[in-house]
């Protein structure tokens, strides 16, 4: 083993963005992410535990349920770095629980794209809490505004979908974002980003009600999409979207996504309307891309007890005052021959893996090669090592 | 937007574990999923268990059973069935659990742990070697158990008999270059140095249990032919990966807790009676006169929402946002503490 210093010139940090396609189908109070539905297993109806549209965060529990096999849940000892689940709350922290005392958490836990419908006058903490937001972006739209000529979003009929960041990773693509509305498999409405600016327009059908009219605003760093668009999209047929069968509505962006969490759902509710949303997400990752070199003359001894040839005493002499290694310990000589006389010898290794150390010689990672590379003295090796970080 | 220059009195360390129960139930292991959770290898030197069918991304890798023995072990043979890949697999696991000795010979696994004294040596070995998403850091000390069926045939295999790190919590051994270990007993033995029955590694995540807890009739539960006998027959007559069906078909029940090593840096931030009781927040004036106060002879008075962590080049770092704004005015004096977990 021997330590090299890597170089400025030998170390380069790129960035790779990743772009995952998400899309969701929601009909009839279901979700359905990247068109998967629910797998049934020996155990449970949905091995994954948590509702399809959903995505599991701790993916331990497959096909698990508690009588039969027992579910995998975490726990923590209370202690005094005060170190909690989030779902203890302080004052139960503080109260219920005795310093050594156990302290349970549960899986599964999964994270879901929700949705909230505001009626005219509804109190809306969630919105109000993005007001700031919606102004800073302004200047891309005059239709983020809070409170605007297009209407005051503190009191108007809303509807906010909150797409949590694991959906997308650091922020929505620009101009990917599509939602499409359906009647019994007709579609009724699409909503598309075409300027990239965040209104969400109206694409089509050609010529429908509201064709080409902004109906809405979505947040691509933040996974909020703000719809305000009231207009018919099918014209004089009322619909019990509100779960409520003396108050129907028609088909509008208002209703977009009804189902979908949050709210009151019953089975059959709304059986003929479906909605599709669909958006890239966009991930960076830094890599880091590192050329070590083994050049002729170097890394051409090995202090691995075999680089010794067969036989050899490797065992030092040591004795209450002396501390002895022998000097004329031969290397093992692997060059083969096509005589029957022993070859030259020269020095060979094989490189196994590398290691990365830090400035205290910590071993910070370590990269191991599929096949062990022959070194010999007059050999120029380069191995070039990726790290995402 | 103010900054005070932290010092080393306003900064601690924390270390927490998370620990997460694991129960394994044997008819996961074998038997519930046709063996489309098991995994074997063209090579045939261990076999792979999933909680669910493989081929489905939903799966999940849960262990690798293998079994070896080691050179000098009563097995070893050249007409045993893939006697050097056992002997190698013995080896291979005792280099990198048991280490070498002075002369650079692999130690074997030893009953008691302690390779200073000749003591009882495992030579007849099978491995679990768990998944790191189920170890985690560690598996938690004292809380490893196995439970398996070790007499009977192998057609109906009966005597269940558990074994577990009984008191490894306090005694574990730490002489092992894969980190600390514990000596496994079975519920029935009182722990001394000739009950263990094997050996558990705690940061490698891996089992080594001897072969001679097990008596009767070993072997898949399907083989039923009359050759089949005792496991060392099994040993050497039979392949690694039916030796791994064999010790499924006895599988009773694992369990145990992992544990996750939450590493965390508590950074207090004391704001003092005459600091930060103004913002330069754009918002914070109108008209010259600041927005939250209604008397012009009133002290100043701000509200913090955001504390910034900043390196010692001003480059932001870290942000930690209240749930709430805090009121910060010359009346009151502010420690916020923020944690910061890696």
């Amino acid at each position: 083993m021997s330590l090299q210093k890597i170089k400025q010139n030998e170390l380069f940090i790129n960035q790779v963005e990743f772009n995952p396609k998400v899309s969701l189908f929601i009909y009839n109070g279901k979700s359905y992410l990247n068109n998967q539905s629910e797998v049934s297993g020996a155990f449970t109806n949905n091995i994954g535990n948590v509702p399809v549209g959903s995505i599991n965060l701790y993916e331990e529990n497959v096909d698990r349920n508690v009588i039969s096999t027992g579910l995998i849940y975490p726990f923590i000892s209370k202690n005094s770095s005060l170190a909690s689940f989030k779902t203890i709350s302080t004052t139960s922290f503080n109260s219920d629980f005795s310093y050594g005392d156990i302290i349970t958490g549960s899986y599964p836990l999964s994270a879901s794209i929700t949705r909230d419908y505001y009626s005219s006058g509804e109190s809306r903490d969630k919105v109000t809490a993005l007001q700031n937001t919606l102004n800073y972006y302004n200047k891309l739209s005059q239709f983020y505004l809070y409170s605007s000529s297009f209407g005051d979003k503190s009191t108007i009929p809303l509807n906010l979908i909150s797409i949590p960041s694991i959906f997308y990773g650091n922020n929505i693509e620009k101009g990917t974002i599509k939602l499409d509305f359906y009647i019994s498999g007709t579609l009724i409405g699409t909503l598309e980003d075409k300027k990239r600016n965040g209104e969400l327009i109206q694409t089509s059908p050609s010529g429908s009600n509201g064709s080409g009219s902004v109906a809405g605003v979505i947040l691509y760093t933040e996974g909020f999409i703000i719809l305000t668009g009231s207009w018919e999209l099918e014209t004089g047929v009322t619909r019990n979207y509100l779960n409520d069968i003396t108050n129907q509505v028609t088909s509008s962006w208002l209703t977009f996504g009804t189902g979908l969490g949050n709210e009151s759902f019953t089975d059959g509710m709304i059986p003929s309307s479906s909605f599709s949303m669909q958006f890239k997400g966009s991930n960076k990752v830094p890599i880091m891309t590192m050329f070590l070199h083994a050049k002729r003359g170097e890394l051409n001894n090995s202090t691995n007890p075999t680089f010794i040839s067969y036989g050899s005493n490797i065992v030092p002499l040591t004795s209450s005052n002396s501390y002895y290694e022998s000097n004329t310990l031969q290397p093992s000589n692997v060059v083969s021959s096509s005589y029957d006389t022993e070859p030259y010898l020269e020095k060979t290794t094989f490189i196994s893996s590398i290691k990365l150390y830090d400035e205290n010689k910590n071993v910070i990672g370590i990269a191991k090669l599929a096949k062990p590379v022959r070194k010999t003295q007059d050999r120029d090796l380069t191995f070039k090592l990726k790290l995402d970080l | 937007m103010s900054f005070k220059t932290f010092t080393s009195a306003d900064i601690a360390s924390t270390r927490t574990l998370l620990h997460e129960v694991i129960p394994l139930t044997g008819t996961v292991v074998s038997g519930t999923y046709a063996d489309n959770n098991i995994k074997n290898y063209t090579h045939g030197m261990f076999q792979s268990v999933y909680d669910y069918p493989y081929l489905s991304s939903s799966a999940n890798h849960i262990l690798d059973l293998t079994i070896g023995y080691s050179p000098i072990s009563a097995l070893s043979s050249s007409s045993a069935t893939q006697n050097n890949k056992k002997i190698n697999i013995y080896n291979q696991m005792a280099q990198v659990l048991m280490g070498f000795d002075v002369t650079g010979s692999i130690q074997k696994f030893d009953q008691d742990g302690n390779i200073s004294t000749a003591g009882t040596k495992l030579n007849e070995c099978v491995f679990f070697s768990f998944s790191r998403l189920l170890t985690k850091d560690e598996i938690k000390k004292g809380s490893f158990t196995l439970q398996f069926l070790t007499g009977g045939a192998n057609t109906s295999p009966s005597d269940l008999k558990t074994i577990s790190d009984y008191g490894a919590t306090n005694d574990y051994r730490t002489n092992s270059p894969a980190g600390e270990f514990g000596i496994l007993y079975t519920s029935s033995a009182t722990p001394n140095t000739n009950s263990g029955v094997g050996l558990v590694y705690y940061q490698a995540g891996i089992a080594v249990l001897t072969a001679s807890i097990f008596n009767g009739k070993f072997g898949p539960r399907s083989d039923t032919s009359t050759a089949t006998g005792s496991i060392n027959t099994y040993f050497q007559t039979g392949s690694i990966s039916g030796s791994a069906d064999g010790l499924r078909n006895r599988l009773y029940n694992i369990q145990f807790n992992n544990s996750t090593e939450l590493n965390s840096s508590i950074y207090f931030c004391r704001a003092n009676h005459n600091e930060f009781n103004y913002s330069s927040n754009p918002t914070y004036l109108s008209s010259g006169k600041i927005t939250v106060k209604n008397i012009s002879t009133d002290a100043p008075v701000s509200y913090i929402t955001t504390i910034g962590l900043y390196g010692a080049d001003q480059s932001l770092l870290a942000v930690a946002k209240l749930s709430e704004p805090l009121k910060k005015s010359v009346d009151n004096e502010l420690t916020v503490r923020v944690r910061l977990d890696y």
